[in-house]
């Protein structure tokens, strides 16, 4: 018979606010300093200011220079500094993850709230449309039209913004965007439903709002969540297809993104030089690594379910 | 019941505590009662007062990441539950001490036949082959009073209806000829006619069977009928208890004095 | 049961309807004449209409009786998708590379599927503990390092440093030689999503009453978990399994132009960079058909694993 002590409760812990674990504070400084860094760069592009770490492309070494003093990452076959290829990567890779997202939004959430608020015909055409997107290979119709949006160019004269060229990120960026619009739209669509049933949306309708009002001042305030979440989870993906695009040669065309940094890697390895592919590789772990748990984190305190349970140390001494 | 029943089950001091969101929150505080051989022992108390938990604690069914027992020992054949190792703890459960769940739909696996969970259980802890468990388990199904055993056994959970199911529960339970069985609110999802014939059926397994019972419920009406002894519970404590006509008739806690007040008179004979 | 399959049957119909017209839009509407392509840049103009005609191409878009749209049409339900950039017919190209494919994708999706099931049951089990923990931990990590550094990473240090495996592919090598690595970085890198997905659904079946019950009858956690947890949680399962065999058949694009494996990923590829639409067309079309037909079969499969489920139900 062994004998019990008593037991010490650690009480009263504080309530699971997001902002309070350290971790998510780091995440979202990691995320946040990246794209100050790429809203940097874009300042001094449209300005032509050009301090000297946005100048991609002048040679500042010997070429394949090992990471020194002078050249903090390297060179790399053309003793461009890699340091800067990274920090311009950043620009490029958020840029195409974040117009892609907002792309995909743009199209999946109107369509998702009509289908799920008007039944009938609308659903059914939209339904049709996810099966049949969804039916094709995600890779294959990237693929596609990356392929097929090169050489064209959009004309936008007639808004005074002359031809634009599709080719690299506006290519990179339509081709996610019109591809991945449709998952969101499955759960924007499964939400509406939801909501149309719950007790608020009948009162507003008993008030007199109209069925637009109702769709988008009531029902689509509580969407956000869903968005927010499904939005960190493809951003990351978006990063990584944009570097698998790069290396097939449909990306980024004339500036450097880390997809083309790693497609050079593979000659750079070859010779031994590992700096230039390690620092794109580790730029993008990093921030990809921030979204996920960023992403997480967010998901977990947004779903009630999953309530995270308060850990309490016991010192109960009886042997198990 | 004599005193000179020997003691079967005996808590002493128990405390067991659950993780919430706003703390560990104490669900059973130095509970001690003892359960003889034989016995129907009533635990009595509204929703949330701690019986189920206390119950989920003798068999330490209750995860590591809900709750966990935080003192107290349970005396059972001569060892404390609470301080054998997990491996001895697995031929404690459902061979000697077998528990009753409240909800029998839920607490079926959906995608395995009846027949296959009872026997899985004889083949656990008795060392036959398949097909011997599975007939002891028709067995089982009949001796329970369920009509045409072999075809039911066959069946799957959806296919049954709440008592059914509830009796297939206790045929699972004593498949192993187990000396406790812990009943959690055996027919509160029940109706009153189903009630009754399960209500029996523990009755007649306790005689025939010599097993003891452990009837947690929130209905005084059932414990005064059935119950050889009954403790009263409330926010994890135990107020009183005693034998059941004792208690009855001499409520000394307010607390039992109005749930038996509340409980219908025509039962109270 | 006949008349289920007939009625999914004829709500594929729609669906493979809107795939040949989404690759008709995509291929020929927007991406246009790729006569210029085929013809190189110097033909004289009797070449190009020479070519044009032979592809099809000068004839209206949708609105004739002999129009793109209805040719393609045709083509695509019997099946016969003409010829390649190089003039080999495409049906032949499918059936060369497609062994390679499937040697290289079918033990990547077994090895995967089994070790991320294991792993995400065992660390489900415990939640938060430390098998789970360290479980997340790695998937987060493993999912957000590129597919790409996987590859260069596995095959600069693995083959080329240290030599355990050879660097490319070789037809005189044995298949499992030059298989072992790709195979090998294709499962490290899948385990992340997997592990993820499968924990989840994993989580949510022991919410359940039948795992207390079955713990109550004195079964050991492996029993319960290999046996009760998992049978209830093969819905999911097998839709996520049946639904990613479809893209077998595509081979591993990466994995295949990295370490030069001849099958259907690298075929793809090379029809990217030589702009060989037809050959992309082709394949776009059959994903999508054996896509739609395998949810079907995964549909089916729930039956069997799940006695809940009728097919008197409505779709």
């Amino acid at each position: 018979m062994k004998k019990v002590t008593d037991n010490n409760f650690i009480n009263g812990q504080q309530p699971q606010l997001l902002l309070k674990r350290p971790l998510t504070i780091l995440c979202l400084a990691i995320i946040s300093s990246y794209f100050l860094l790429a809203a940097f760069v874009y300042v001094a592009e449209l300005t032509r200011w050009n301090p000297r770490f946005t100048q991609w492309d002048k040679k500042v070494g010997a070429e394949y220079e090992s990471p020194n003093g002078k050249n903090i990452l390297g060179t790399d076959y053309l003793g461009r500094s890699v340091l800067r290829k990274t920090i311009y990567g950043a620009k490029v890779s958020l840029t195409v993850a974040l117009f892609a997202s907002f792309i995909g939004i743009i199209i999946a959430v109107p369509l998702g709230a009509l289908a799920g608020f008007y039944h009938g015909i609308v659903d059914d055409i939209v339904v049709w449309l996810c099966t049949t997107l969804t039916s094709i290979p995600y890779i294959l119709l990237i693929l596609a039209f990356a392929l097929v949006l090169k050489d064209k160019s959009l004309d936008l004269t007639w808004l005074g913004l002359g031809q634009i060229p599709l080719a690299g990120i506006p290519a990179v960026c339509i081709a996610l965007g019109f591809t991945g619009w449709v998952g969101i739209c499955r759960l924007v669509r499964a939400e509406v439903i939801k909501q149309k049933q719950l007790d608020y949306a009948r009162t507003a309708r008993s008030f007199g709002c109209s069925n637009f009002r109702i769709l988008f001042r009531h029902i689509l305030p509580n969407l956000y969540h869903i968005l927010i979440v499904s939005f960190s989870i493809r951003f990351v993906y978006y990063i990584h297809a944009e570097v698998i695009l790069s290396f097939l040669g449909l990306g980024v065309k004339n500036a450097p993104s880390w997809g083309t940094m790693i497609d050079l890697a593979r000659q750079d390895l070859t010779k031994g030089c590992w700096w230039e592919m390690t620092s794109a590789t580790v730029a993008l772990f990093v921030i990809s690594l921030a979204i996920n748990i960023f992403g997480d984190t967010l998901r977990d305190t947004l779903n009630p379910k999953f309530i995270r349970l308060q850990r309490i140390k016991y010192k109960v001494t009886y042997e198990r | 019941m004599s005193d000179k029943d020997s003691i079967l089950l005996s808590v002493k001091n128990l405390s067991t505590a659950y993780f919430t969101k706003q703390g560990p929150l104490q669900a059973v505080r130095d509970v001690s009662f003892d359960i003889r051989e034989g016995a129907i022992f009533a635990l009595v108390g509204t929703s949330g007062c701690g019986k189920t938990a206390l119950a989920l604690s003798i068999l330490r069914l209750i995860p590591g990441h809900q709750g966990r027992i935080t003192g107290g020992n349970i005396f059972f054949n001569g060892q404390d539950l609470l301080s054998i190792r997990e491996k001895q703890m697995r031929k404690v459960r459902g061979a000697e001490i077998a528990f009753v769940f409240q909800q029998p739909a839920a607490a079926f696996n959906p995608v395995f036949t009846i027949g296959n969970q009872i026997a899985e259980t004889v083949t656990l802890h008795q060392k036959k082959t398949r097909k011997k468990a599975f007939s002891d388990a028709v067995d089982m199904l009949r001796k329970v009073g369920i009509d045409e055993p072999e075809k039911k056994a066959r069946q799957y959970p959806h296919q049954f209806s709440g008592g059914m199911l509830q009796r297939a529960m206790i045929a699972m339970a004593v498949c192993c000829r187990p000396k406790l069985i812990i009943a959690d609110e055996p027919t509160s999802s029940l109706d009153v006619t189903t009630e009754m014939g399960i209500l029996d059926l523990l009755c007649q397994l306790r005689k025939e069977d010599n097993i003891s019972i452990l009837l947690i419920t929130h209905n005084l009406n059932i414990v005064a009928n059935r119950a050889d002894y009954v403790a009263v519970m409330q926010n994890g404590r135990i107020l009183e208890q005693g034998d059941t006509k004792k208690i009855i008739q001499n409520p000394s806690h307010p607390y039992t004095k109005s749930l038996i007040a509340n409980a219908s008179k025509n039962s109270l004979r | 049961m006949s008349a289920y399959i007939a009625r999914r049957l004829f709500f594929m119909v729609p669906t493979i309807f809107g795939i040949m017209l989404i690759t008709f839009l995509l291929f020929n509407v927007i991406g246009g004449d790729v006569t210029d392509e085929y013809a190189g840049k110097f033909a004289d103009k009797q070449t190009r209409d020479e070519i044009r005609s032979r592809l099809g191409l000068d004839k209206p878009l949708f609105f004739s009786r002999d129009s793109q749209f209805l040719n393609h049409l045709k083509r695509a339900v019997t099946f016969n998708f003409g010829r390649a950039r190089d003039r080999q017919k495409i049906s032949e190209k499918f059936l060369n590379h497609v062994g390679f494919s499937l040697a290289l994708t079918i033990p990547m999706l077994l090895g995967t599927a089994l070790i991320s099931i294991s792993l995400a049951l065992m660390a489900a089990y415990r939640r938060n503990g430390i098998l789970d923990c360290l479980v997340v931990f790695f998937c987060i990590a493993a999912m957000s390092v590129p597919f790409l550094s996987f590859i260069l990473f596995g095959q600069y240090f693995l083959a080329y440093k240290w030599g355990l495996f050879p660097v490319y592919f070789w037809p005189d090598l044995n298949p499992i030689s030059y298989l072992a690595l790709p195979i090998l970085i294709g499962i490290v890198a899948g385990l992340g999503p997997n592990i993820r997905f499968y924990r989840s659904v994993f989580l949510e079946e022991f919410t359940k009453d039948y795992v207390r019950t079955a713990f109550a009858k004195g079964l050991s956690p492996a029993k319960v978990l290999f046996t009760h947890v998992l049978k209830n949680a093969m819905v999911p399962i097998i839709t996520r399994i049946v639904f990613s065999i479809p893209y077998l058949f595509l081979g591993s694009l990466l994995l295949e132009r990295f370490f030069g494996i001849p099958g259907l990923g690298h075929l793809i590829v090379d029809a990217v960079s030589s702009r060989d639409y037809q050959l992309l067309n082709a394949v776009v079309y059959i994903s999508a058909v054996l896509i739609a037909v395998f949810t079907l079969i995964a549909d089916m499969c729930y039956l069997i694993v799940d006695p809940r489920i009728s097919l008197e139900k409505s779709y």
